[in-house]
């Protein structure tokens, strides 16, 4: 490597745990004051029947009694010690709660992926790569149709029909194989038409560029144009949306993961919401944030990687 | 057949009817929705809220109730009449704020380089890592639910999409030799902005507004099904289907009626955002919603 | 396959190793019964963060409180064996004997003793269970197996109010404090915990064969479905046994083999009407109160959205509470009555009403406010409702900052099923009450002074006619548990709005 590319990507890395701790300091400061206009987490550990004195003593326990700058001073400066604190509600560290529930997001987040890559891949190249027949015109159709209905639409219907109508048993929750094709399929179902129609898109545009043409020219069958030169670009230019499709997967699909009693990281946010635990509510938010995070500065660097046209950082908003 | 014969006929065909079909399809259904807005309250069958217990779960096709009834026996057909208004408003709000917003912020980091430019970047990408559900909550919790806060809530987790959109065009535009020579001239930011980004960067605009439009109109749903989007007992679609998840064995169609209808709504902006984008020749890259 | 296994293995250990006639009743049952709940209680086993279901469904495996409530509603002896009041402000409980904590650890009066010191100390009096003893001053042991209760006021729902009370053992208590010991926690319950499943949602519990309730099945599975939708689903594929219902899904559960429970849930839905708050009002006049109660068609809602087995309330207990008079009948449905007593009460042209409710995902309550909201509309009350979420709702209670001008209220008599509960909450000695009747107040007061249970009856029968005349809330209807289970569950009862679960069996040997 020369030194002008590691001095690239040093520079590259710098700005970007830059950028994280911007947003990591960004996410804390703004949840934890619309939080605590949320609500007040004494009456949830109190209870409906919780006296006056009860509350105040809740108050005072918990530090809520304090003003709000003193309990955000105190927050963050426990979060520069990495510490998260502990749950209001169950006494626990908050942050074992997040990583508690991040294996089952994770691992659906890379079912979901895998899926969507397995339909979308395929069939995009399929499509972009021919001249339109009536079979691939209606597929087309079809996936344009599909992009219209809701993810959770979607798990409804299969519930209904592969449960009920089709007298098919599939299984529930976090475990093993037999309980993952629903979901994985829901998730496919509402991503991959996006995915296929860009890739198709992509596959039809690399089609008509002079490379391809060139190499037609120099004797490449339609196999090796497609997959040895259209396909790889039409993926290039797909990754982006591919980038953001898995960090929407890893922010946890939350009804995705109500419907088939998935015990991932949205449940957890929506029910740590709900009984305004604050503290867990904010580990949520920034490990979830530091993975999207990460995510996409892997999705950017590859792209930077894979296409040195493009520069570091700063070519966005 | 060779190559440059294909090449020509494709290109031809494309001149003729470049997204014709799409367009004419798509505006085509929004018109039809947009003209039975107003005329809800001729072409319905009942009162759209009208509970009448003693008429639950009838089926599609039934007397006097063409899609059927729900778990409170209100119909059907006039429900998802009266959440056309409302659904398709509220994804109509919440687009035009993202729009606003965005494209101001996107606007102006493309003209103000340095500071201005990092902050709306950072500002950017804090929403998007930003927890929606958690937004929903806290706003229902300080100003209750309804058409605008849910409206807000939308518009202010979405504007990063027309940000980065209007930002990327923006700042080609600034960069070309005519706006630079205009500048050199004495004209204005304010001028620039309206002479030459506004006019260029508007049909892109145009195009990603109609398929946010879709994604909205989703969101919107997706809120709803959790408890956390439309007042209760309103007509909305999301609504609509959060009351079907509980019947899903007993009433299948009180999934089917609205879902069916989100369904067209989002064709019918999808194929308007295509058929745009191919006649303007704007290539789009949508994002997933997040 | 695994489960006949399993029992088959449970019945030889057992009948190998013990003799007693006792062991038979508990060898032929065996076996793993799996419930779908919709979560676990957020402060998993530690019992003194809430007094009612959800944490109950698992508690109640784990732990016995002093006393029960069996399952017809009545209260019965638990650790407790016998109480006496022995003056106004003291009360002597017996302890069973011969009960033991699954550690092992004897459960005596010191144990029994220790779990009340912790709730009266500073922590402890923070929690729910805490609150609900503040009129407890000292518990002190006076032999072995005796305990002596002082209370600072007079109260004779005082053997019904420690039914609330679970019985943690102490030096797991008090090693682990209140965060360790919830994740492992110890009691005399039938079950004793193996694991929490935080990951895959399923928590296990195995039986505790020295329970003074021994159980008859091997194993306790929860499983952690929060969608009332797919726990129905689960039902019907055989993904768990048991787990609560709809009223609407019943028909098609049947259909599927499946069975069916129910069990009054001690409860009376209502919509609190603010008065309290001083507030001048169209609601601070009974007349358009009582018109309100005219208004709502509760037996309509009873018989479609309940499907006939709730029933239309009129008093703030349910037909099981003490304290329910049955002379007392339920508001008539009367519209025209209804525009009438506004019109007197000066309210001809009607006027808005804002309701908060909280609305669960389970969706039955949303269903009966949007019919309350119709009714009260077709009088000229122009309703409004207004969805809060729970912590919401509950902050507005608690400070009585209400925004609307009504809310959905549960008058809850459970865990002790004595309609006192609700009173004395829903009174002028709550803070920020959103109704308050002085003399009321004072009656309540005289009630729990009242130690003859006789006379007590009397006197909260005569309290329930006048809190249904003075109409402090529009009240519905009482609902109900509705469990669904298959058909292999065996000896459900229903005690507490929770499963008796030391008599539940598994009577099918495989699927």
């Amino acid at each position: 490597m020369s030194r002008t590319v590691a001095l690239r990507w040093t520079r590259f890395a710098a700005v970007h745990l830059r950028d994280l701790l911007i947003l990591l300091l960004g996410l804390t400061t703004l949840l934890f004051f619309l939080l605590r206009l949320a609500g007040d987490p004494a009456v949830v550990i109190a209870g409906a029947d919780a006296s006056a004195e009860q509350l105040a003593e809740v108050r005072a326990a918990y530090g809520l009694d304090r003003p709000a700058w003193q309990q955000y001073a105190s927050y963050v400066a426990r979060l520069a010690r990495f510490d998260l604190g502990e749950s209001l509600i169950s006494a626990r560290p908050a942050l074992h709660a997040v990583l508690e529930v991040l294996p089952a997001t994770l691992t659906l987040a890379g079912l979901g992926m895998a899926a969507t890559l397995a339909i979308a891949v395929p069939l995009g190249a399929w499509l972009g790569a021919h001249w339109p027949t009536p079979a691939r015109r209606a597929t087309a159709s079809l996936l344009f149709f599909l992009q219209g209905v809701p993810g959770f639409v979607i798990a409804l219907v299969l519930v209904q029909w592969l449960a009920i109508r089709l007298g098919m048993l599939p299984a529930l929750g976090f475990g093993g194989p037999s309980t993952w094709l629903l979901p994985m399929l829901s998730l496919a179902g509402f991503l991959a038409p996006r995915l296929a129609r860009v890739i198709a898109t992509n596959v039809a545009q690399a089609m008509s560029e002079d490379y391809i043409r060139t190499a037609r020219a120099s004797g490449a069958g339609p196999r090796e144009v497609l997959f040895g030169h259209a396909l790889p670009n039409a993926l290039l230019g797909a990754t982006a949306l591919a980038g953001t499709q898995l960090a929407f997967l890893v922010s946890g699909v939350v009804v995705i993961e109500f419907i088939f009693a998935w015990p991932g990281v949205g449940w957890l946010l929506i029910e740590s919401t709900r009984t305004l635990d604050f503290p867990v509510v904010q580990a949520v938010a920034l490990v979830v944030g530091t993975l999207v995070f990460t995510l996409n500065t892997v999705v950017d660097a590859l792209l930077l990687k894979l296409d040195p046209r493009l520069s570091a950082a700063g070519s966005q908003v | 057949m060779s190559v440059p014969l294909v090449r020509g006929l494709r290109r031809g065909l494309g001149r003729r009817l470049r997204g014709g079909l799409e367009l004419s399809l798509g505006l085509g259904l929004a018109g039809l929705m947009a003209v039975l807005i107003p005329l809800r309250d001729q072409v319905r069958s009942a009162e759209p809220s009208r509970i009448d217990l003693h008429d639950r779960f009838a089926p599609p096709g039934t007397a006097g109730h063409w899609l059927g009834t729900d778990h409170l026996g209100r119909d059907l057909w006039s429900r998802v009449l009266e959440g056309l208004g409302w659904s398709l408003g509220c994804a109509l709000a919440a687009t035009a704020t993202a729009l606003a917003i965005g494209s101001l912020l996107g606007l102006l980091a493309a003209e103000r380089p340095g500071a201005l430019r990092t902050v709306v970047r950072q500002t950017s990408s804090l929403v998007m890592a930003f927890p929606g559900l958690v937004v929903a909550i806290c706003v229902m919790a300080v100003l209750g639910q309804g058409f605008w806060p849910l409206v807000l809530t939308l518009g202010l987790l979405t504007w990063p999409v027309f940000a980065r959109v209007v930002f990327a065009e923006a700042s080609g535009i600034l960069a070309r030799d005519y706006v630079l020579a205009a500048r050199l001239t004495g004209a204005s930011a304010v001028s620039i902005l309206r002479g030459h980004v506004l006019p260029a960067v508007g049909p892109t605009l145009f195009v990603v507004g109609a398929f946010h439009f879709g994604e909205m109109l989703i969101a919107e749903s997706a809120l709803s099904f959790l408890g956390i989007g439309a007042p209760v007992g309103v007509a909305t679609w999301g609504n609509m289907l959060a009351d079907s998840r509980q019947y899903l064995f007993n009433a299948p169609w009180m999934l089917a009626v609205p879902a069916g209808a989100i369904v067209l709504a989002v064709l019918a902006a999808n194929l308007t955002g295509d058929g745009l984008g191919m006649r303007l020749r704007i290539p789009v890259r949508r994002e997933a919603l997040q | 396959m695994h489960r006949a296994w399993q029992g088959r293995i449970a019945a030889l250990a057992l009948t190998c190793l013990l003799a007693a006639p006792a062991t038979v009743a508990i060898a032929a049952g065996g076996g793993t019964l799996r419930y779908g709940i919709t979560v676990v209680p957020p402060t998993y086993g530690n019992p003194y963060g809430g007094n009612g279901t959800p944490g109950t469904l698992i508690w109640y495996a784990l732990f016995d409180a002093l006393t029960r409530l069996d399952d017809e509603g009545h209260l019965a002896p638990a650790l407790a064996l016998r109480w006496e009041a022995v003056s106004p402000t003291e009360w002597h409980f017996e302890l069973r004997p011969g009960v033991r904590f699954s550690n092992g650890r004897v459960a005596d009066a010191e144990a029994v003793a220790a779990t009340f010191e912790w709730l009266g100390s500073e922590a402890g009096r923070r929690t729910v269970i805490g609150n609900e003893l503040r009129n407890v001053t000292r518990v002190e042991v006076r032999g072995p197996r005796t305990l002596a209760f002082h209370t600072g006021r007079p109260d004779a729902a005082l053997p019904a109010r420690l039914a609330a009370v679970l019985i943690v053992e102490p030096a797991s208590w008090a090693e682990l404090g209140p965060a360790g010991f919830a994740k492992q926690p110890v009691g005399t319950g039938p079950f004793a915990l193996v694991d929490w499943g935080e990951r895959d949602k399923r928590a296990v519990l195995r039986a505790n064969p020295d329970s003074w309730r021994a159980p008859r099945l091997d194993r306790l599975e929860f499983r952690v479905m929060p969608d009332n939708a797919v726990r129905l689903q689960a039902l019907v594929a055989g993904e768990i046994d048991l787990s609560d219902a709809a009223v609407d899904d019943l028909p098609y559960l049947r259909a599927r083999g499946l069975r069916s429970a129910n069990a009054p849930a001690m409860q009376v839905m209502s919509i609190a009407l603010i008065t309290g708050t001083g507030q001048p009002s169209p609601l601070s006049d009974p007349r358009v109160r009582r018109a309100l109660n005219h208004a709502v068609d509760k037996q309509v809602i009873a018989d479609k959205l309940l499907g006939g087995l709730g029933r239309p309330a009129g008093q703030p207990a349910s037909h099981v509470t003490v304290g329910y008079d049955p002379q007392l009948l339920p508001y008539r449905h009367d519209p025209a009555l209804a525009r009438r007593l506004l019109s007197e009460a000066g309210y001809a042209d009607g006027f808005e009403l804002d309701i908060d409710v909280v609305v669960t995902s389970a969706g039955g309550d949303g269903a009966i406010y949007q019919v309350v909201q119709q009714d009260l509309n077709d009088v000229g009350v122009r309703t409004t409702l207004h969805a809060r979420t729970f912590g919401d709702w509950l902050r507005n209670y608690l400070s009585g900052a209400w925004k609307a001008d009504a809310f959905g209220l549960s008058w809850n008599s459970a865990p002790y099923n004595d309609v006192t509960r609700p009173m004395e909450y829903f009174s002028c000695r709550k803070r920020n009450p959103f109704f308050c009747d002085p003399v009321l107040a004072d009656r309540l007061e005289t009630v729990n002074e009242e130690f003859d249970p006789e006379r007590r009856a009397a006197l909260l029968r005569e309290l329930s006619r006048a809190y249904r005349e003075a109409a402090p809330a529009i009240f519905l209807v009482e609902t109900v548990d509705v469990f669904a289970m298959d058909a292999g569950v065996g000896g459900f009862k229903i005690a507490n709005r929770v499963p008796v679960y030391e008599d539940l069996l598994w009577t099918r040997p495989s699927r």
